[in-house]
């Protein structure tokens, strides 16, 4: 899966630890979702999209490997 | 849910136990403290086994503590760690049992204890820090 967690945040000029806060979750888990280590539940996919006012499709968005 | 964990603080406890401990029995060795090596001769065993106590209450307290921010990937780092740590555990009880590749060093469930806990918290900082990848 891919994401424009990076792409997003710093569109709305906020730092990753300003971002954790916001969202209630630590530095190192937004570190890990933007680099793609680590794929979020659903419930902190839509507090990021929520957090960003972005759609959620457009924050995560599947590639054609996912489907297999 | 309720996670039912030990306040952070309780990491830097476990921390300062397993540390004490460990220079205790340095210092009983290396500096050949009278105190404490009349301790250890006049019972070892008991001695040894409080100190294994400690030792692993020390452990016990760092792998229950939760995270100064305790969020779902603090607990996928948990989890991730505790599959790994099972599963290497599984793996060297299977290669003790092979006559061939006895290993006598974890013959004894403290030494094995021991290693599981060591390898439970690399796993379980190497998870963090993004040195072990969710593959889907």
């Amino acid at each position: 899966m891919k994401n424009n967690l990076r792409y997003y945040r710093e569109e709305k000029k906020l730092t990753q630890e300003e971002l954790a806060k916001m969202a209630g979750v630590s530095r190192q888990s937004i570190i890990s979702i933007e680099k793609g280590h680590y794929i979020p539940t659903s419930l902190l996919a839509l507090k990021l999209s929520v957090v960003l006012k972005i759609k959620t499709e457009d924050l995560f968005i599947l590639e054609t490997k996912d489907w297999k | 849910m309720k996670k039912r964990l030990l306040p952070p603080v309780f990491k830097m406890v476990g921390i300062a136990i397993i540390l004490l401990s460990l220079i205790i029995l340095f210092l009983a060795r290396a500096l050949n403290i009278v105190f404490i090596r009349d301790i250890i001769s006049h019972d070892k065993e008991l001695f040894s086994q409080i100190g294994r106590s400690v030792f692993f209450t020390g452990f016990l307290f760092i792998l229950l503590a939760r995270e100064k921010v305790e969020d779902e990937f603090a607990d996928f780092c948990r989890l991730t760690a505790f599959r790994i740590t099972f599963v290497t555990g599984l793996i060297a009880v299977i290669l003790n049992s092979i006559p061939i590749l006895n290993n006598k060093n974890i013959d004894n469930s403290y030494h094995f204890l021991l290693i599981e806990c060591i390898f439970y918290i690399i796993f379980f900082y190497a998870t963090k820090k993004g040195l072990i990848r969710y593959e889907k």
